[in-house]
């Protein structure tokens, strides 16, 4: 508890001023020519007091650039969530444990580099190395008898529940870096850029999925777009509901923004004199999972948390000092997450600590036996998580208890204290730096273009191979020299990819390219891609289609001189290219 | 100076004068519409679509709804303000829309006060099963359009030569779209699908994405003259989400499908002689960073407080929790009240409030007819187990007097109405004789022709008829029993409510009166007295406890309307906010007069009291307050002291906060006319579809403050309309069109229009006059050829 009060007083020092926490991403230069980008969330006691020191680090992610500031040859590779750790033998062990809702104590400190969540080169590893161990469970692993079996699917299932929970928190943060990023759309800078970061989430989020990875990055945005609105319309039906229940019990109703975004948790109270005054009232607890409040004599001499709240004449929060504001004795009955589909998530019940866990647990239970029904209940609370660990402004007293309650709600032993999280993603990214700079971060770049050179110039079959040619000879051996040279071809196949990517997007996107796109960044993508020597016939014919399409004199003159130029290369003759689109 | 201000607007409205029949003019002579295209875009609101356009996205570096601004805004013609002309909804709004006509159907479900018959008008699913059972052809706002004779839009062209989407105003099922609408989704290729299947499917758009085609493939055939395509996607996700982003990607869509459906008319041989439109039938209250709150008035009216009703409702309230919300026939849900002061446990036979809320920003009440509670709380009386002789006598008077008041009205009724169903019963007899000489089997021509369908249509109608021969002799038979009582035969005869009392019927509508003093149960002192409400003050006082968000009032209604009977005073509705801010919005040859008032109540004896008010803020429409009425502040007491007509209205209020509040209040109260004493079989058959027009009118109807809605079937956080708000009643329409068309490019209409003008627009501008002439509407001359030179 003290730990937590101490948190409190770092993060929260702006007692219910409704705080905007900012999220920042900063880019550092890393060894090879690379750049780690860092998303932070600067807590609103951290902004007032203007020190950047107390920032988290949440998320880190590799941007491969080639060493050079054009954006059109760059290439996200590994995601590092910082507040993921590894677990501590004990945790490892309580996590083969049949039925063991608990907390496995928290792990005090890490100082090692956290492993990649996902490698967004090669999103599709993640697939296949899931599948082959659902295989290797099914096959090699279940017929051992029933002590292996339990042991080994529970560790699994705890692992990957903790996995997703910190995906979750992740994409929470993203949310909130988006909505800064949006804010900045009309000036300012950030290091991830709108396009990256619909990218790293969708990845990120899609990692949860069966055969997410492998999605195309065409259907990326497809999927972001749907995501964020399928969030924003959950939050708001959650919120109406929450709010409607509340107005039907006589409660109050308090949503908890926890950024410049849409309201995620919401808090339930109720005022002590009204306990008084309608007693016995009739309750309706539909969707809010908590006891009667009207009839519980617990309340009726309630020794917990309460606070004094200032209304006006119609029943607005105002402060004390507002003209015919009056107080109200308020006491918190429950906090519930607004992101889960259908009705509010039950994060914390003030009365009862382990209701919300007793409710889980059976969730947990049953979703055994019926996979899939109650889908992210068991991860149901990693905004809430954060909304305590980062950014709240919450009354000190009440955060404090917020926390004891969703500590209680641990159900996987893997589970850190939240108040450690923060800490805990420090020293993470400590690490992470320290490995930045080191060669290891460097060969292991070098090791990542090369298989990127040879998915653009070698067979598949060859690059099946390869990874066994590699383990006899121990790899290729740096070369200063054939570095330059890989970067530089490196440089224009990427430069290829992204204008075909980025063409083939036009062209899908409408009838008429010139409608719907700039038309001067379109010819700059023909006239590149025609100067390009690895352009091939997918590019002639990508160009030709742009050209038969568009109603834009100039752009079509652009892309009749590139066709010429690829009819001077013994490739696909102009009409052909023409025709046949 | 103030000379040659006016030499220099003179000089100016010279040139643009000269322009306009120098540049516009002979184009517009020239002008050839040989077909129209026209995307319904149900919810799309003026100010969302305005934002969008405007928005340059930081990716393509061009507006966020490009095809929109290469077709309409530079390569055609924009309304400004364009507005819904009845309450900002659906069915209404597009019937509005389909017709060019006066509204008929005020709400998306409607309810008969006598045969309990409920009007659901948008549920689509019994209307394809009852069409593939061969018992139905059209949706059900076409079957009430069709039987007062009001043809839709689409009825002006040859069946062959039109195509219709799926809508709510539609006739007919196409099943080979069904057929071929989720074989063609899932035409992709194996790894599209596998994408599709973990991001997740949207089997939603299959059939959308099959009329596409289908419309798109349409347009290749000369032939075809009229064509549409319905959307509901951006009000669905309007409802759901207020943020920008999510209402863009809406847009989005529809801005990609114009730009699918322009470039296949581009390059169809009718490209030259095409229009096409966009429209929307409504705005949409929605604003980023709020959430539109809900106020549920059934559990209002289920409650004590609120008159203890059984209520009826189209929908179930919070269906998406509920096994029974699954059954797509609902059209009728009870939900009984625990507190009913004397219908406890009888629901389902005796509700007495039939109300819809869909709609939103406003609801539509029916009561039981007041009297009809106090006939049956008076035989349950009468029927008391130990009940002195001298209290029944008591309540056996009391309930003869009221018998007695409504004796004239009742007997009129059961005359007129035995007569119309007499009336009814010949042309059922006729139609038998006419299905009976149809065809059995139809040809592929016939079936192009459409043959079929007419056919089967009148086999639907007489399934109608007889439903409601039974229904209203029912509810006749009821009356007239009651009508027949003797006092006497309560000394021989034991009379149980049941026996007397019209189960699942709401009687005749309420008065002023009867709403002030609604009789809601037996009085607690147990004489012959009642409980009553007065329910416009209940409802103006209805205030909420969390009020979480600053722009949202605490009250979550504005003001109810209703109309005062034509009898009381000529032609007016009455707007009440609370007691001391009221309004009367009265009418006049045409003429419409807004006069503020205060205490406005009714005697018994029907007579109508009220006080002038001086004007000031705070009446409802809030119009003298509003710094965009186009009255000077100065001339603002005289102006509303006087009549003026439509246009003069439409000109001066349609940029207030409640833009055409005024005219849209009075089409959606528009007087019917008193019901004409008439012999002929034609006649009485008309005369009974007015009547049953009439018997779906609600008592009153009740408009949500700014964010508020009245929606039980789910929540609505997103944003809503049904007000007339400006936000909700600003739609859109667009036009543009080939080189032959004669429609302006790259030209903004500020001159305010409404629904009505657009059937008319339409026929217009495809040589259509006559027709066009004998509607109401004000075509939109600055597009028209005909009439661009001699003005509206």
């Amino acid at each position: 508890l003290l730990e937590s009060a101490f948190v409190c007083l770092v993060l929260g020092a702006g007692v219910l001023s409704r705080p905007v926490p900012e999220y920042r991403s900063v880019s550092q230069p890393v060894a090879g020519g690379a750049e780690l980008l860092t998303v932070f969330v600067r807590p609103n006691g951290a902004a007032a007091a203007g020190s950047q020191d107390l920032d988290v680090p949440v998320l880190a992610v590799l941007r491969d650039s080639l060493g050079d500031e054009d954006p059109d040859n760059d290439r996200l590779r590994s995601v590092w969530i910082l507040t993921s750790t590894r677990p501590t033998p004990w945790q490892r062990a309580a996590s083969a444990l049949s039925f063991g809702y608990f907390r496995a104590g928290s792990k005090r400190h890490a100082g090692r580099v956290p492993t990649p969540a996902i490698d967004m080169a090669a999103p599709s590893k993640s697939v296949y190395g899931n599948l082959f161990g659902d295989a290797l469970q099914a096959t090699e692993l279940d017929p051992l008898g029933m002590a292996v079996r339990s042991t080994t699917r529970t560790y699994r299932t705890n692992s990957d529940d903790y996995n997703k929970l910190q995906v979750f928190q992740a994409l929470s943060n993203l949310d909130n870096l988006a909505v800064d990023n949006l804010a900045l759309e009309s000036g300012g800078q950030s290091a991830l850029t709108d396009s990256q970061l619909r990218e790293i989430y969708s990845r990120l989020s899609l990692s949860t999925r069966t055969f997410g990875g492998l999605v195309r990055e065409q259907n990326l945005s497809r999927y972001y777009n749907q995501e964020t609105s399928r969030i924003q319309q959950t939050r708001g039906h959650n919120w109406e509901l929450l709010r409607q229940r509340a107005e039907l019990n006589g409660l109050y109703f308090e949503p908890l923004a926890a950024a410049s975004g849409s309201p995620s948790e919401a808090l339930l109270w109720i005022a002590r004199s009204d306990l008084a005054s309608d007693a016995g009232r009739h309750f309706d607890g539909q969707f809010l999972g908590i006891a009667n409040p009207w009839t519980d004599p617990l309340l009726m001499h309630w020794t917990g948390y309460s606070q004094v709240r200032y209304f006006d004449s119609d029943n607005r929060p105002v402060s004390q000092d507002t003209p015919g504001a009056h107080p109200v004795d308020m006491i918190p009955l429950a906090l519930y997450s607004l992101n889960y589909p259908r009705v509010p998530l039950l994060l914390a019940d003030f009365r009862h600590s382990l209701s919300p866990k007793r409710r889980e647990m059976v969730k947990q239970g049953a979703t055994g036996l019926i996979t899939g029904v109650f889908g992210i209940t068991r991860y149901g609370n990693p905004g809430a998580r954060q909304f305590l660990a980062m950014d709240s402004s919450l009354d000190p007293a009440l955060k404090i208890e917020l926390q004891r309650h969703l500590d209680h709600l641990a159900l996987n032993p893997r589970e850190n204290e939240i108040a450690s999280e923060a800490t805990l993603a420090r020293e993470q990214y400590a690490a992470l730096l320290q490995y930045a700079g080191s060669h290891r971060l460097a060969a292991k770049l070098d090791q990542d273009r090369r298989k990127e050179l040879e998915s653009y110039t070698r067979s598949p079959t060859f690059r099946a191979f390869a990874p066994i040619g590699r383990m006899f000879t121990r790899g290729p051996r740096p070369d200063p020299e054939f570095d330059l040279g890989l970067r530089a071809e490196l440089d224009a196949y990427r430069r290829s990819a992204t204008h075909m990517r980025f063409l083939e997007q036009v062209l899908a996107a409408g009838p008429r390219p010139d409608v719907v796109w700039d038309t001067d960044t379109i010819r700059k993508s023909v006239e590149d891609l025609s100067a390009d020597a690895h352009a091939g016939p997918e590019a002639q014919s990508l160009i030709a289609q742009v050209y038969a399409r568009t109603g834009d004199s100039d752009l079509r003159s652009a892309c009749w001189r590139a066709l010429q130029t690829f009819n001077q290369r013994p490739l696909m003759p102009v009409a052909q290219a023409v025709s046949g689109q | 100076v103030i000379v040659a201000h006016a030499l220099l607007r003179a000089a100016s409205t010279l040139v643009s004068m000269l322009l306009f029949f120098a540049v516009l003019f002979p184009a517009l002579l020239q002008a050839e519409v040989k077909r129209v295209v026209i995307i319904k875009l149900d919810g799309v609101p003026e100010n969302v679509l305005e934002r969008e356009l405007e928005r340059i996205d930081p990716l393509t570096h061009k507006s966020s709804l490009p095809w929109i601004e290469h077709v309409f805004a530079q390569g055609g013609t924009r309304l400004d303000n364009f507005y819904v002309r009845a309450i900002s909804l659906s069915t209404p709004s597009w019937s509005l829309l389909d017709t060019g006509q006066h509204l008929q159907i005020h709400g998306n479900a409607e309810f008969d006060r006598y045969t309990y018959h409920v009007y659901d008008y948008m549920n689509f699913f019994p209307f394809y099963v009852g069409y593939a059972r061969l018992r139905r052809v059209d949706m059900p706002g076409v079957e009430v359009l069709d039987s007062l004779g009001i043809p839709l839009l689409i009825d002006y062209f040859p069946y062959a030569a039109s195509y219709q989407s799926f809508q709510l105003y539609q006739r007919g099922v196409r099943w080979k779209t069904l057929q071929d609408a989720l074989p063609n989704h899932f035409s992709h290729s194996l790894r599209q699908l596998l994408d599709e299947w973990t991001i997740g499917f949207e089997l939603g758009s299959s059939v959308e994405d099959q009329t596409e085609r289908e419309l798109i493939a349409k347009l290749s055939d000369p032939s075809v003259q009229y064509l549409d395509y319905f959307t509901g996607d951006f009000d669905h996700m309007a409802h759901a989400a207020s943020d920008a982003a999510s209402q863009r990607l809406a847009l989005q869509r529809i801005d990609a499908l114009i730009g699918r459906v322009w470039s296949a008319i581009e390059s169809s041989a009718l490209a030259a002689q095409t229009v096409l439109v966009a429209v929307s039938d409504h705005g949409m209250n929605t604003q980023p960073g709020v959430y539109s709150q809900g106020y549920n008035l059934l559990q209002l009216f289920n409650s004590r407080a609120g008159g203890a009703h059984h209520v009826v409702t189209n929908r179930h309230p919070l269906d998406e929790y509920k096994l029974s919300g699954l059954d797509p026939f609902v059209s009728e849900v009870v939900t009984p009240s625990d507190e009913s002061l004397y219908l406890k446990g009888q629901a389902a036979d005796y509700p007495t409030a039939l109300l819809d809320p869909d709609g939103n920003e406003r609801a539509s009440v029916y009561f039981r007819n007041s009297d009809f509670n106090a006939l049956h709380i008076l035989l349950l009386e009468i029927n008391r187990p130990g009940i002195d002789s001298t209290k029944r006598r008591a309540a056996i008077a009391a309930f003869f007097q009221i018998i007695d008041r409504h004796r004239d009205e009742w007997s009129a009724t059961v005359r007129e109405l035995s007569d119309e169903l007499a009336a009814l019963r010949r042309a059922m007899e006729q139609r038998r004789v006419d299905i009976k000489s149809q065809p059995k089997k139809w040809t592929p021509a016939q079936r192009d022709a459409g043959l079929d369908k007419a056919s089967r249509r009148l086999s639907v109608q007489l399934d109608e008829w007889s439903e409601q021969e039974r229904n209203y002799s029912a509810y006749l038979s009821a009356l007239s029993k009651l009508l027949d009582l003797e006092p006497a035969e309560f000394d021989r005869r034991h009379f149980a409510a049941e026996d007397l009392i019209p189960k699942r019927a709401m009687g005749d509508a309420n008065s002023i009166y009867d709403l002030q003093n609604y009789i809601v149960g037996p009085s607690a002192s147990g004489s012959v007295d009642f409980e009553r409400i007065n329910y416009p003050r209940l409802l103006s006082s209805l205030t909420v406890r969390n009020n979480v968000q600053a722009g949202v009032a605490s009250r979550p209604v504005d003001f109810i309307a209703m109309r005062i009977p034509a009898e009381s005073r000529n032609n007016s509705i009455w707007l009440y906010a609370d007691e001391d801010h009221q309004a009367l919005i009265s009418s006049r040859a045409g003429d419409l007069r807004y006069t503020v008032i205060r205490n406005l109540r009714q005697d018994a004896d029907g007579a109508i009291h009220y006080d002038n008010a001086p004007l000031a803020p705070g009446f409802p429409l809030r119009l003298f307050e509003d710094e965009n009425l186009v009255v000077p502040v100065a001339d603002r007491e005289q102006w509303f002291s006087t009549w003026h007509s439509e246009l003069e209205w439409l000109h001066a209020t349609h940029q207030t906060a409640y833009s055409n509040g005024i005219i849209a209040l009075h089409e959606q109260f528009l007087e019917p006319g008193a019901l004409p004493p008439v012999s002929s079989d034609p006649e009485l058959l008309g005369r009974f579809n007015q009547r049953r027009r009439l018997l779906a009118e609600p008592d009153f109807l009740i408009f949500a403050n700014d964010h508020w809605n009245f929606n039980v079937r789910n929540f609505n956080p997103g944003g809503n309309h049904g007000s007339f708000l400006r936000a909700s009643t600003h739609s859109i329409l667009l036009f543009a069109g080939g080189a032959d068309t004669g429609i302006p490019r790259h030209f903004e209409i500020r001159e305010p229009y409404d629904s009505l003008s657009f059937v008319p627009t339409i026929l217009d501008l495809m040589g259509r006059h006559t027709e066009a002439a004998k509607l109401p509407g004000r075509p939109i001359r600055e597009i028209l050829p005909a009439r661009a030179a001699t003005g509206p």
